[in-house]
């Protein structure tokens, strides 16, 4: 009986300032109801919703409602996938994240789900909706839009697009440590790093002298995928051919018509190049001995180094692969 | 009406074959490029006697071998001073004739060595080679690998006593050999 009376008392005390917040949070779910509407079309809808989640979130009320953020982040990511799910550099996606991270930050359940009744004139009638706040939804649609930026960043990973792939790839470990936040990103940052360095590699390689900076940027991400992984073959593979390309093109480019100091200097800097490439050759020859480019690269680091004997025999190793196959 | 909300998650699927396959760079020419800048800088460090600095400045190579070609194919229009390079290919020994300023022998012909030097005597022809040991059996200049890097020996004696100088430059990057 004591319980009953003070639950009587505190609802008595907080009547006014509830019913303010139940108000704004009908709009609220006003908005997700039309959000969700399948008898409009799609764009109209999501454009309707949009406009009544907007006005709603600016009221002070509102703008400390876990739930209403909750909404507001969903509905921008159905903007999203509505209007823009080829534009990689979308600044609603940006900001469906930005509002469901707000959510979870305002959220006092302790990630328990809660539920929300509200009543609102709709399509001519009174509605009685029950909306669930589930922390568990939200981390969801976190996870969604993470995979989005994801799969951006990796398209957009080319010579000209690379910096915002980075960006991308960047958003996508935000989503997914927010959303989870013992996430374990290594399969992810190894798959990415790899990814991003054979592009500064062709950076590199387009103009070794102008792009110069790109060769240790590149070096440093396989080598970054090594300490997360030393048997990553792909890492292994391209490090020796970073390397080794790296000491034949110094011999290429140079001048028939160069000093021979200079030439001296060249050689040995090719020379150190190639021994750096052996190691990294040789760990992706045991990592798949039946990889027939490691076996020519292998053939080429000892060529380079005239170690003949060695060379001919990773040659005579593809000529037998070639045989068999 | 009553409905009960449920947000409707797609799940989306994270996909990447984003690696790229660098592509091999084939070393067999920057072996003979090296070679061949190395052979252009005798040109520059070592001084022929002045009858020898008219006409073409012929470089003969002695053997069948693809340095003929590269050899060609890099100094074709190079010249030294006001000469112009002209790159020979001799079959053998006996067919090594007129002013010759620089013969290579290849690895394989190394041992028409002594041939070539009763053939050349009291010519002024710098003699090169690419096998161990040649430097003290007579060429000049010997191309050898040490720690894995391609260097020249240099016999001074074996050069200078055909009329030839050699600069200190050269001398100092050279292996010595007596």
């Amino acid at each position: 009986m004591k319980n009953k009376i003070h639950i009587v008392f505190l609802s008595v005390s907080l009547t006014i300032c509830v019913n303010v917040v139940f108000a704004q949070r009908d709009s609220v779910a006003k908005a997700i109801v039309l959000a969700q509407d399948q008898n409009i079309a799609a764009e109209v809808r999501v454009k309707k919703a949009l406009e009544i989640i907007d006005n709603s979130i600016t009221h002070a009320q509102s703008v400390k409602d876990p739930f209403a953020w909750y909404v507001r982040g969903y509905i921008y990511k159905e903007w999203y996938k509505t209007f823009e799910p080829q534009n990689k550099k979308s600044k609603t996606r940006l900001e469906a994240m930005v509002f469901l991270k707000k959510a979870l930050e305002l959220d006092t359940s302790h990630g328990k789900s809660f539920s929300v009744t509200s009543n609102f004139h709709y399509s001519g009638q009174i509605a009685t909706v029950t909306l669930d706040f589930d922390p568990k939804t939200i981390r969801q649609i976190l996870k969604y839009l993470g995979a989005t930026f994801y799969n951006d960043a990796g398209s957009l990973l080319d010579p000209d697009n690379y910096p915002a792939a980075i960006e991308n790839y960047e958003k996508f470990k935000e989503c997914m440590l927010i959303a989870e936040p013992n996430y374990n990103l290594k399969a992810r940052e190894i798959e990415f790093k790899n990814a991003l360095a054979t592009v500064y590699e062709k950076i590199f390689r387009s103009d070794i002298k102008m792009q110069s900076q790109f060769f240790g940027m590149t070096e440093n991400l396989y080598r970054q995928v090594l300490a997360l992984d030393t048997n990553n073959w792909g890492a292994n593979y391209n490090l020796a051919m970073l390397y080794y390309n790296y000491g034949v093109d110094l011999i290429n480019n140079m001048n028939v018509t160069d000093d021979i100091v200079v030439v001296d200097n060249i050689t040995d800097e090719s020379t150190a190049l190639f021994k750096k490439a052996l190691p990294f050759a040789l760990k992706a020859n045991a990592l798949k001995p039946d990889r027939r480019e490691v076996l020519v690269c292998l053939m080429g680091i000892y060529f380079s180094l005239y170690e003949w004997d060695k060379s001919d025999e990773y040659k005579a190793k593809i000529a037998l692969l070639d045989k068999e196959k | 009406m009553r409905k009960y909300i449920i947000i409707a998650i797609t799940l989306l699927c994270i996909s990447a074959d984003w690696v790229r396959m660098p592509v091999f760079q084939d070393p067999n020419n920057s072996n003979s490029k090296i070679k061949a800048t190395f052979i252009y800088n005798f040109t520059k460090y070592i001084d022929w006697p002045e009858k020898y600095k008219e006409g073409n400045f012929v470089i003969g190579v002695l053997g069948t071998t693809a340095f003929y070609n590269d050899l060609t194919a890099l100094l074709t229009k190079k010249s030294v001073g006001k000469q112009t390079f002209e790159i020979k290919s001799y079959t053998g020994s006996e067919s090594v004739s007129g002013v010759c300023h620089i013969l290579f022998i290849t690895a394989e012909n190394s041992a028409q060595l002594p041939d070539v030097l009763k053939r050349m005597k009291g010519k002024s022809t710098l003699i090169v080679t690419e096998k161990t040991g040649m430097a003290k059996q007579g060429s000049g200049i010997n191309f050898v690998v040490e720690n894995n890097k391609q260097r020249f020996e240099l016999n001074k004696t074996n050069i200078e006593k055909y009329n030839m100088k050699v600069s200190s430059t050269l001398a100092s990057l050279a292996i010595a050999v007596e």
